[in-house]
């Protein structure tokens, strides 16, 4: 009796669903989060809105989504900035700023320095 | 025992593989033409092949009920027990698992429910008390709610009824009387108050925007001992009108009091938003719905509170400006929603910011964004650019303050249809413009990475929703199913079931079981759901090769493996060989496997030798409500000299 061949459609190569919905190791997700930070393109970030701590290609800053409108951040230049409704305050390698809503300025340095 | 050059035996159906090798450039295995080639459900029960879920209309879900137009997109989640919302060209529809809600529900409309004070009458001073009040909506009044308390015992009962006002807002023309009294002896005692319902079954008509009066008077004389104290406050204090006193000569309005009262008009369903002609999408805030639409020129915003279910057809423009005339996905996160509007993304804050920009994010002059998804704490949007030559995927900050992206994903010459987030994947379907198909695919890094092909069309972000673990989608004229029921078997694609009338609309399954919504793109128009089975139902296998060298294949005997079967339940299996097309096509006669077995035998088969076959499955013959699942269908076979 000569052996019957098997004809039948081998789909064992088609993986299960957990296999192809894998990502592959290694593989850099958009906004990957680890310990509660996104790691975007140009920056890292942690939180959202007005709480957010982040690192960009401007700075580093904290207290809004972006730099450029943080009350507080330090440029990759190192200068710093802190600002609120009364007070405000810069500071980078040649001058110290100082100012509130009730007293003058107070310069240490060259204002020319300021930004 | 018989001998047999050879087998072939077809199960795994979930595989969803319907191949028809080599017929065209997009039927081969895994191309994006095989997914169409069939009709069938292999989702719902994986080893099973079964017939293609059937649809039946809601009831009222036809133009003959209250679905005159196309419905366009289904809220997918319902806003209280067995209740949610769709919206059409024109009108928003309420919805429950099984019916379209056509007129008459006595909704909730004003109310106050102060209660430090009672607003006291049925003595010699106070023979009648009162409480002006202003509707919103315009319909029938059928029910006014009181919080009764009574001092002494007065035996007599309290009547409720409606009047209009006279120049000076006093009652002045009796409008209607509620249906039923309050007996004396049911009300407790003053500031045990307790709340009594005086219903109008059919009650006078109030328009929106009106002030009125609600007057209760008792039955019997006045007594000082023995006489009804409702509840109301004298703070926060209703907007609508005051509360009222009686002398028995002249009303006084008392300002400084309200009584305590909940008033319900009436509600006709569905709803006309004023000037909408799409539909696009529906979402929840907290108690409001929010309903993106667009005009002939524009578009907007309807709001809409839950529990007055009163419809304000233009917040949008009202509260910061018109929309544009495009496509409105929507997604939320808490108090925030982020919804596309042209080449712009809009939000809108809630809460105590309460603040809305419908221009909130420019992607430029060719841009449109096609769908918004919030996920991984980040809302995610697609972009189609150059009449949807292009996309690309952008990330943006939770929060919603920013005026800058996160990131973003150029992902080529795609235009993308949805995004659907599911098990913590980010899927997309997407149009391929190299190839004349469409795609199934996940976003993995800053690829797509694609999954399983189709043919039709491309869904939007209104036709989507999830069955069985799987991503149901519109695509032409039927719904496609692609995922995998579990995780341990293949991802399918597969077509599931037709749509109804041949222009879909929106699709969802608010309730669990899938709902489609369609058109004939004249007067007929449907809202149906899964139900059943449907006869209209097909599959093919793929064609296999039964030649050898100089040999061709002749088919002896076919074994299919059923369930045991219910009443009428049927499936006609056809063998077709040779190409299938052109001439040499062989057809076998119909097999039918019914009856009570789960093996059924077919020996008697009248084909000659074939270079390939297919095995086709047809319903039409079949039961609606009893299917044929299919486990296993077994061809043996021996080969002759050609």
């Amino acid at each position: 009796m000569s052996k019957t061949k098997d004809l039948s459609s081998t789909f064992n190569r088609i993986p299960v669903a957990s296999q192809e919905l894998s990502i592959p190791p290694g593989t850099v997700q958009m906004g990957q989060r680890m310990g509660g930070v996104a790691m975007y393109s140009n920056a890292l970030k942690r939180g959202y809105g007005n709480s957010t701590f982040g690192v960009g290609d401007k700075g580093l800053w904290l207290g809004s989504p972006e730099y450029d409108t943080a009350p507080y951040k330090i440029s990759l230049a190192g200068e710093v900035t802190i600002t609120n409704e009364d007070e405000s305050f810069f500071q980078n390698q040649d001058v110290l700023i100082f100012y509130n809503s009730t007293v003058p300025e107070i310069v240490i340095g060259d204002p020319t320095a300021a930004p | 025992m018989a001998d047999y050059d050879f087998k072939i035996i077809l199960e795994d159906f979930e595989q969803g593989l319907a191949p028809l090798a080599h017929i065209d450039d997009k039927t081969f295995f895994g191309g994006p033409g095989h997914a169409g080639k069939m009709q069938a459900d292999i989702v719902s029960d994986p080893k099973y092949l079964l017939p293609s879920p059937g649809l039946a209309n809601l009831t009222n879900g036809t133009q003959t009920g209250v679905v005159d137009q196309l419905i366009r997109f289904i809220l997918e989640e319902p806003t209280s027990a067995d209740t949610t919302y769709a919206v059409g060209t024109s009108k928003l529809f309420r919805l429950s698992s099984t019916t379209v809600l056509s007129s008459n529900v006595c909704s909730l409309d004003q109310s106050y429910t102060g209660n430090n004070t009672n607003v006291a009458f049925g003595t010699a001073a106070t023979p009648q008390s009162g409480q002006q009040f202003t509707p919103a909506k315009t319909g029938k009044i059928c029910k006014v709610t009181i919080n009764l308390g009574k001092v002494g015992s007065p035996t007599d009962n309290v009547s409720l009824a409606i009047y209009d006002l006279d120049g000076s807002d006093h009652p002045d023309n009796l409008l209607g009387t509620a249906d039923n009294v309050v007996a004396g002896g049911a009300v407790p005692a003053v500031f045990g108050e307790q709340e009594f319902d005086f219903t109008f079954a059919n009650g006078p008509v109030l328009t929106g925007g009106t002030q009125y009066a609600i007057v209760l008077t008792r039955s019997g004389s006045t007594d000082n001992s023995n006489y009804f104290a409702p509840y109301g406050g004298t703070g926060s204090l209703y907007a609508g009108g005051h509360s009222l006193t009686y002398n028995g000569s002249v009303w006084t309005i008392v300002t400084g009091t309200d009584m305590y009262f909940i008033q319900y008009t009436t509600d006709t369903w569905p709803k006309s938003i004023t000037d909408m002609q799409e539909g696009e999408s529906i979402v929840r805030v907290g108690n409001n719905l929010f309903v993106f639409y667009n005009t002939a020129v524009d578009g907007n915003i309807a709001t809409m509170p839950l529990d007055s279910e009163v419809i304000t057809s233009n917040w949008g423009s009202v509260t910061d400006q018109a929309l544009e005339n495009a496509p409105h996905p929507a997604a939320t996160k808490e108090d925030i929603i982020l919804f596309g509007n042209g080449r712009y993304v809009g939000t809108y804050i809630g809460g105590s910011v309460n603040t809305l920009d419908v221009q909130k994010l420019d992607f430029g002059v060719d841009a449109q964004v096609a769908d918004i998804v919030f996920f991984s704490n980040t809302w995610w949007i697609a972009v189609n650019y150059g009449e949807g030559k292009k996309s690309r995927i952008f990330m943006y900050e939770a929060g919603a303050l920013s005026n800058i992206l996160d990131d973003e994903a150029g992902l080529g010459s795609q235009k993308i249809g949805f995004l659907f987030v599911h098990n913590g994947l980010l899927f997309i379907a997407y149009q391929d413009n190299t190839t004349s198909s469409f795609a199934i695919g996940f976003l993995n890094g800053r690829a797509i990475k694609p999954l399983r092909y189709f043919t039709g069309t491309l869904p939007d972000h209104r036709q989507k929703c999830l069955f069985k673990n799987t991503i149901l989608f519109v695509s032409s004229t039927a719904l496609m199913s692609c995922g995998a029921t579990v995780e341990q078997i293949s991802l399918q694609i597969s077509k599931l079931a037709d749509g109804g009338y041949d222009n879909l609309g929106g699709i969802g399954a608010p309730f669990g079981t899938p709902m489609v919504a369609s058109s004939d793109g004249s007067t007929n128009h449907r809202l149906a759901k899964f139900s059943g089975y449907s006869t209209d139902s097909n599959w093919y296998s793929k064609l296999y090769d039964i030649s050898d060298g100089d040999r061709l294949g002749r088919i002896m005997k076919m074994v299919v493996y059923t369930k045991r079967l219910g009443e009428n339940a049927r499936a006609d299996i056809t063998l077709e060989g040779n190409q299938v097309s052109g001439a040499g096509v062989e057809t076998s006669t119909s097999f039918s496997v019914t009856g009570s077995k789960t093996r059924h035998k077919f020996t008697s088969i009248d084909l000659v030798q074939l270079e390939d076959f297919r095995v086709k499955i047809d319903s039409a013959n079949g039961s609606t409500t009893n299917p044929c699942p299919i486990r296993k269908i077994v061809i043996l076979g021996n080969y002759v000299q050609d």
